[in-house]
């Protein structure tokens, strides 16, 4: 029939074209979004590049990347995914209540392994020799605290294992190792355990937050008296605020998720304020010095903008510093930490005369050793959720780059 | 290149379309092989003289065969002498390293050779350069004296890298002339949407699965999981081929092409002789003309027939890839048929009939595991797992792979049978019968046909999605 294959012909070419002509038209972005990446460019049309075959992968990437409506098509088949049943879904799991819970890890990397267990046993023989005690706590992360949320069918992951193997190989005499997972599942159901973590991000909660913190402070305190142990729940203040959470699963899954699942919360101190802090941006500095409120809690408070953790707390910084006139001791701590750290390092610095925050991601041009060449502390900690065992973190003889 | 890639059917095949159809009838080849070249050349530009350089001697022997008609031993050393170069040159390229490491491990020797890269689709265009000559020779065919034509029946892109293997004969009219119709054209899209389909939408989703659990180590396995790894692959290599062959006999009708359809519903064969005969059916009928039926075919005597249909299906599976396992494939296909030959098709069409597509099930998912495994010994432990001789029954991970390819699977096995064909003269029935119901198939496939392609498009577009990991820290 005619009409019948007009319309296909029309349809198909109309199809084909016209796509074509607006992904070639369409202007190159530079990154995208959802994929916290930046975008392939039109590759330079070099003749060896030709020649090798590399030009052709290279445009296939660029003209992909550059695809019109990129990320409509990928919403749409992600939400094509959510309405099948499928367990995974861009390597999430979404629970009923919108948890979203990301694809338990399969491997097992053993040498990366050993190689962060030699890494940190190392750091820990160096700081022993200035007389400074290295502590190591693995912050139980989301993924792993949080799995039993997942579906029975799911095959348990090696991230626990992969941790227990990591702290088996660390060295007691040189590094203070705690694992505080145990205080996260004790006495909770799986619900409970994982309402200390946002629902459609990897991090902790305020809650999550408070109860690592609590841990961390109350095992510091055992080897420095000293320390002040008033973290209890009832010496802060709890509130909450409504903007739309922006977290960073439901980013991968295009934002699919309602953006009120999560409510950002604070739990500010009774008997001080972080106003009475002194805070500095890279070093103890009157040059240096800037306002709590350019590190910590950093959105605009406009009532619908959209937050993230970072904004909610703290973002990853170079190294930031804080003095506290108020601390009962005179130690120096410096803390060197992944995102898991920035919800609670204002609570941490309550507890030290000096807090020095360090990101060893943001520091491309030292190593943690150059730094601690020039650098006295009393004690360092180091703060990394257990999914990140090995890797550019433990690299603490090399710098690490990450764009 | 390939079809089911963004840059193929966005931005080459829609300026291979306009140039195509704006061109001069006298051009309308040029065209066409121009492209097919610029296809050839997207991901292998250095092999693209290599496959020149084919077609240019090939040319030459075709003419010189057909000058020597009158003198039949001169016309056979060049068909043989054709033949070996021929050869000489996929074996360089194909087998060069298995043979060399053949001779170390029996010779015990050292011979060194670099791996020698592959070029896409040279088995193809070899056996097409291979069927011309013998056409010529066989003077089913005249000579081509049109390099440019000869040079685009080696070189059509939509057949040039993975077939079907197009016998000269059957296109040397076309290449001379053909007639656009927009039936034909209309055709050739639904032909290509669905191969598309085929391949994007159910090939590549299972075909990911059965990488998963052909990856898992032997102790990881259970008996459910290697079943599941074996659907999928089973259905994935069906679907990805015919949905490959279905593409390129879309593409081919398009352009004005008729090219002869590669499978027919293979998985409803009830034995391994009427299997190979519905699977890569261009490769099988090659194979018969050009090799079986040379050897003396069935008109030899019965233990010579056996040894001819071993041989074919030996080097059957040595033409899909240069290893043992494939060697084991081919040989293990040819003696199921000799066995079929011998005694048991008779009594296998005595049985149940569901009982019989069973059988064909079981023999051809075996014979998938040598093809998909890497060596013997995975192949061999794998086949134990999937008959209860090692490990457990299933698994968490076998639940999982269960639940989360449900509906492809589904899909897959439905679609393995002919059900489409089965609806569409159901609905072409009613249609006869009224004019509501015409308009309706008619309009509604249109659509069905141009939604499908929107639906590969954005699986095409999320299979780059790529996150950065960053949020892991």
């Amino acid at each position: 029939m005619k009409l019948g294959r007009f319309i296909l012909i029309l349809g198909f070419l109309g199809v084909i074209f016209s796509l074509s002509i607006a992904s070639l038209i369409e202007k190159d972005k530079a990154e995208s979004l959802y994929e916290n990446r930046t975008l392939a460019q039109e590759p330079v049309k070099d003749l060896k590049l030709i020649w090798s075959g590399q030009y052709f992968q290279q445009y296939e990437t660029y003209f992909s990347d550059q695809f019109v409506y990129r990320d409509r098509w990928v919403r749409h088949f992600t939400d094509l995914q959510m309405t099948m049943p499928q367990t995974f879904i861009n390597g999430f799991y979404i629970a009923k209540d919108n948890h979203v819970i990301a694809q338990p890890v399969t491997d097992f990397p053993k040498q990366e392994l050993d190689a962060s267990a030699k890494a940190l046993n190392d750091l820990g023989n160096y700081l022993q020799r200035k007389g400074t005690p290295l502590y190591y706590f693995p912050l139980p992360s989301k993924a792993n605290t949080a799995a039993d949320l997942l579906p029975s069918y799911v095959p348990e992951g090696r991230g626990v294992a992969n941790k227990k193997y990591l702290l088996s190989k660390i060295d007691k005499k040189l590094v203070h190792v705690t694992d505080i997972s145990g205080e996260f599942k004790k006495n909770r159901t799986p619900q409970q355990v994982a309402d200390l973590y946002f629902k459609t991000d990897h991090h902790w909660n305020i809650e999550g937050a408070l109860l690592g913190y609590q841990q961390v402070i109350k095992r510091l305190a055992k080897d420095f008296p000293n320390i002040s142990t008033d973290t209890a729940k009832s010496t802060f203040t709890h509130s909450c605020i409504n903007n739309p959470f922006v977290g960073s699963l439901n980013k991968q899954l295009l934002l699919e998720v309602d953006l009120h699942a999560d409510k950002v919360c604070y739990y500010m101190p009774k008997d001080y304020s972080f106003n009475d802090y002194k805070v500095y941006r890279n070093g103890i500095n009157e040059n240096n010095r800037t306002l709590l409120q350019s590190i910590y809690s950093t959105y605009k408070k406009q009532p619908n903008e959209k937050i993230e953790y970072g904004s909610a707390y703290t973002w990853d910084l170079t190294e930031f510093n804080i003095v506290n006139p108020k601390s009962t001791n005179n130690l120096r701590a410096l803390i060197i930490k992944d995102s898991y750290g920035n919800a609670a390092s204002f609570h941490m610095a309550h507890h030290f005369k000096e807090t020095t925050v360090y990101d060893i991601r943001h520091n491309p041009s030292r190593t943690i050793y150059s730094y601690l060449d020039t650098h006295q502390f009393d004690l360092v900690i180091i703060e990394y959720n257990d999914t990140y065992l090995s890797g550019p973190l433990f690299n603490f003889t090399k710098t690490v780059k990450v764009n | 290149m390939v079809f089911s890639n963004l840059v193929f059917l966005y931005v080459f095949f829609p300026i291979v379309l306009i140039l195509y159809f704006c061109a001069p009838r006298f051009l309308k080849n040029s065209v066409l092989l121009i492209a097919s070249l610029f296809f050839y050349a997207w991901g292998e530009p250095t092999y693209v003289f290599l496959m020149l350089f084919s077609i240019l001697i090939n040319y030459g022997y075709g003419i010189w065969i057909e000058s020597s008609h009158h003198k039949p031993t001169r016309k056979l050393v060049i068909l043989w002498f054709a033949i070996v170069i021929n050869i000489a040159l996929l074996g360089y390229f194909k087998y060069a390293n298995f043979f060399v490491d053949l001779i170390n491990s029996t010779l015990h020797t050292n011979i060194h050779l670099e791996p020698i890269p592959l070029p896409i689709g040279i088995s193809f265009y070899t056996f097409h350069a291979l069927s011309y000559l013998i056409d010529v020779y066989r003077k089913t065919e005249n000579a081509q004296r049109n390099l440019f034509n000869l040079a685009l029946y080696i070189t059509f892109f939509p057949q040039l890298v993975a077939g079907p293997i197009i016998r000269y004969n059957s296109v040397a009219e076309q290449l001379k002339k053909r007639i656009f119709s927009s039936t034909q054209f209309a055709e050739g899209i639904k032909r290509f949407v669905l191969g598309l389909s085929k391949k994007t939408l159910i090939a590549n989703t299972l075909g990911s699965t059965a990488d998963k659990i052909f990856a898992l180590s032997s102790g990881d396995l259970t008996t459910g999981t290697a079943w599941l790894g074996i659907i999928c692959y089973t259905l994935q290599i069906y679907f990805d081929f015919s949905g490959y062959s279905d593409m390129a006999i879309g593409l081919g009708k398009m352009f004005g092409f008729e090219f002869q359809e590669n499978f027919n519903y293979p998985y409803i064969a009830r034995s391994a002789s009427e299997f190979w005969r519905r699977w890569h059916i261009s490769l099988g009928r090659w194979f018969r003309d050009y090799l079986y039926i040379p050897l003396g075919g069935n008109r030899v005597s019965h233990w010579r027939v056996y040894v001819n249909l071993l041989i074919v299906w030996t080097v059957t599976g040595f033409w899909h890839g240069a290893s043992w396992t494939f060697m084991a494939w081919g040989f293990y296909y040819g003696f199921i048929m000799c066995m079929e030959k011998a005694f048991l098709e008779k009594w296998l069409h005595s049985l149940w009939r569901p009982l019989q597509h069973i059988y064909l099930l079981v023999i051809v998912m075996v014979g998938w595991v040598f093809f998909r495994a890497d060596n013997f010994g995975y192949s061999f432990n794998y086949i134990k797992t999937m008959f209860f001789m090692e490990g457990q029954a299933y698994n968490d991970t076998t639940l999982l792979f269960l639940v989360d390819n449900a509906v492809y699977l589904v899909v897959g096995l439905l679609l393995c049978a002919p059900l489409f064909p089965y609806l569409r003269m159901k609905l072409e029935e009613l249609a006869s019968r009224s004019l509501l119901v015409r308009y309706f198939k008619e309009i509604s496939g249109s659509i069905m046909y141009v939604g499908l392609l929107l639906l590969v498009t954005m699986y095409l577009v999320n299979s780059t999605y790529n996150p950065f990991i960053y949020f892991r820290f």
